[in-house]
């Protein structure tokens, strides 16, 4: 386990040293398990050194987080963390998410929104469940948008993509959630 | 719904929504699924910061500040010099006073060397170089010690007296005031080269007279004590 004053000597306000400490004294646990979820099957003992990985973009990107919007900021930790598990394995085992941009570009647009099914509860838990079975690669552009909102510079500077790539996924993702609660909506009322 | 525009933000209204719950129950499950994940010990937290304070903390040894002072003070004093000497008089007053230090310690130097000499009741405390005792002519009255180099001589003589004052001819000669010793004196300059210098002391009269120097005359008299 890295020491915390390791990582506080590479910052530079007494400001962003407290934001570190509070980040790394409430979430190092859930970093770890994030990483775990996804290393597990491969090699767990890379996980610390994705968490380490995953601080040090903390670090760099302290000022773009709002420490009062505490779902946000466990959301931006996780993001970090999984972005940075999936990097690794997509360059350990490249075989795994190859098909990635290939199912990007099948998705198609899907007019008109379906206001009518999110605007239930029953469409809700259904958004969520397609959320869910969203592609980790939307679904981190996805979470730092929705839930951290942050701009899409400031994504990709996160996540070490392009801000097009980034617009990209947002609009891909966004079009692949809608055609999936379509599916599931209009699907399963139809089977009524 | 007509608007698509509105629409539009209905949804990204929703899906923020959508995505942050989602987002907590994932985690939610994560967390579930790993509860023995270790955590980061909080009591070393405290410990953690404090060795980092103490890792980064500005060295300012006293070392470091006595320097600082040390500078601060020899600048202070340099620009006072400089200023102090700036003035004529000032110059020439420490230029005076570097000079009697000088010769003072010379002096000092000579009493301190094998070159002291014990003359009767007096000792001379200053005897100058490659000089030395070449007469001496003593009586019940009178003391005359001679010293020579070869070249130059100089004369000193010791004589009682009841006077209390100097009488003496110095015809062929200008004489001037001098303080020899907190006494009175004659330094008396003839125009053949020879000085003389004459004083009471405890009864007693001085003379030194010769060829050397007026100056190294005045100091041979001041040094016999």
């Amino acid at each position: 386990m890295v020491s915390l004053s390791f990582y506080l000597m590479a910052i530079d306000s007494e400001e962003a040293r407290d934001k570190l400490t509070q980040i790394y004294t409430q979430y190092y646990s859930t970093m770890r398990a994030v990483a775990h979820r996804f290393l597990s099957k491969h090699n767990s003992t890379v996980e610390e050194d994705i968490v380490h990985d995953s601080i040090i973009t903390i670090i760099n990107n302290m000022h773009k987080i709002d420490m009062n919007d505490e779902t946000a900021l466990k959301c931006f930790v996780c993001t970090v963390v999984r972005h940075k598990a999936i990097d690794w394995i997509r360059h350990e085992y490249r075989a795994e998410y190859d098909d990635f941009e290939q199912t990007a570009y099948s998705v198609e647009d899907t007019d008109p929104l379906p206001l009518d099914a999110i605007v239930s509860r029953e469409g809700y838990e259904i958004i969520i469940r397609c959320i869910n079975e969203l592609s980790d690669n939307y679904k981190d552009v996805c979470n730092l948008k929705f839930v951290c909102k942050m701009t899409e510079k400031d994504i990709a500077s996160i996540l070490g993509l392009t801000v097009n790539n980034v617009g990209v996924r947002i609009m891909r993702g966004r079009k692949k959630l809608m055609a999936k609660i379509s599916e599931a909506y209009y699907g399963k009322q139809k089977t009524r | 719904m007509v608007n698509k525009k509105l629409d539009e933000a209905v949804l990204d209204t929703v899906l923020e929504q959508a995505f942050a719950e989602a987002f907590k129950r994932d985690i939610a499950k994560i967390e579930e699924e790993n509860k023995d994940m270790p955590e980061h010990p909080k009591k070393y937290v405290d410990i953690e910061r404090a060795y980092y304070k103490k890792m980064t903390k500005p060295k300012t040894s006293g070392m470091l500040v006595f320097r600082k002072v040390a500078a601060c003070i020899m600048a202070v004093l340099s620009v006072g010099f400089i200023t102090v000497l700036a003035v004529s008089d000032v110059r020439a007053s420490v230029w005076d006073s570097a000079v009697s230090l000088f010769e003072k310690y010379a002096s000092f130097s000579t009493k301190t060397k094998d070159n002291s000499l014990q003359l009767g009741e007096y000792s001379m405390g200053y005897l100058p170089k490659e000089f030395e005792l070449t007469k001496t002519n003593s009586n019940e009255y009178i003391n005359e010690y001679t010293f020579s180099n070869g070249a130059d001589y100089f004369l000193i003589t010791e004589y009682k007296t009841n006077e209390s004052k100097i009488d003496y001819d110095y015809e062929n000669g200008e004489y001037k005031k001098i303080i020899i010793n907190g006494n009175e004196a004659f330094l008396i300059s003839y125009s053949t080269n020879d000085s003389m210098i004459i004083w009471l002391h405890n009864e007693k009269s001085f003379s030194i007279e010769g060829t050397i120097n007026i100056n190294i005359l005045i100091k041979v008299a001041e040094n016999i004590f």
